[in-house]
């Protein structure tokens, strides 16, 4: 039988994780300067330089999310993609590559 | 962060909800215990056998806090790294839920120790997820929101890849337990002269 401490302790627990998640969304604390991010595989490709929102939701559309997803993306097919050019692509590749790389 | 961190946060977790739970006395005889049998024999069973059948809180703490990165071995599957399923509050309310339902004794431990995954990879640059919904600018399906990453919060910066700051993380955790477990009179170190 769970006791009364225990159930407690587990909303507790659901209490303090939401009142975070609230308060960093107020303080914008997912929202770090790019120049301050260190990139990683997983990191979302709005931590690129030069990828705000709206164009994160054209990479999205096209199964773009990650920095991962998009190192091995085709930079010559997602070029050709509505509001993309297979210059700035690459320039994104390129970016993520060396942000790692200095990390 | 690293594997060794979130079992040391993990253990910590546990420790702080067998003091709650008063089960202090204990911790330091089951720790004994499985040290003992492990060194003799070294079977999960033994170990298990020592300690009454149930797993002290620390090594409970510790499995609980590593378990939300079971998603890096189905990373190939459908279901991407920290995504919504291992890495966010929703982790928070069914997993421990899942758990108590199939062994009680560990309901609470589960969710300090799933607590401390999650707040520990709060502090990475990736970042963890939160709920879907809670924050109003959200505007993703629940599919993506469980199968996918990414970043709803982060309240550091501090990289996975940093030995110094895991090893240094790690250390506070060792001394609170060290505290908890009464192993160092914490209040009367150094006796006044007067």
């Amino acid at each position: 039988m769970v006791s009364f401490i225990e159930i407690l302790i587990y909303f507790t627990t659901i209490a303090v994780a939401t009142l975070m998640a609230v308060i960093g969304d107020r303080l914008g604390l997912s929202k770090i300067p790019a120049s301050k991010v260190v990139l990683t595989r997983d990191s979302p490709v709005t931590d690129i330089k030069g990828i705000g929102e709206a164009t994160a939701k054209i990479l999205h559309r096209n199964k773009i999310k990650t920095v991962d997803d998009l190192i091995n993306a085709n930079s010559k097919e997602l070029g050709k993609a509505k509001g993309l050019t297979v210059k700035q692509v690459k320039k994104w590749q390129k970016y993520a590559l060396k942000a790692m790389m200095e990390d | 962060m690293q594997k060794y961190t979130h079992l040391v946060v993990g253990a910590t977790a546990g420790a702080i909800v067998a003091v709650l739970l008063g089960w202090t006395s204990g911790i330091g005889a089951q720790f004994a215990a499985v040290a003992d049998q492990l060194a003799r024999a070294g079977s999960l069973n033994t170990v298990l056998s020592a300690t009454n059948q149930q797993l002290p809180p620390i090594m409970a703490g510790a499995a609980f806090g590593i378990l939300p990165d079971l998603d890096q071995l189905l990373k190939r599957q459908r279901i991407g790294h920290r995504s919504g399923l291992f890495h966010s509050i929703l982790t928070l309310i069914w997993l421990p839920a899942l758990i108590g339902l199939v062994a009680p004794t560990l309901f609470a431990v589960s969710a300090a120790g799933i607590f401390s995954h999650w707040f520990i990879d709060s502090l990475n640059p990736t970042g963890v997820r939160t709920l879907p919904y809670i924050l109003p600018r959200k505007k993703e399906s629940l599919k993506e929101f469980i199968w996918k990453h990414e970043r709803d919060l982060r309240i550091a910066t501090i990289h996975y890849d940093n030995h110094w700051l895991n090893l240094l993380l790690c250390g506070i955790c060792v001394a609170i337990i060290w505290l908890l477990s009464g192993a160092m009179p914490a209040w009367n170190i150094v006796p006044l002269p007067f």
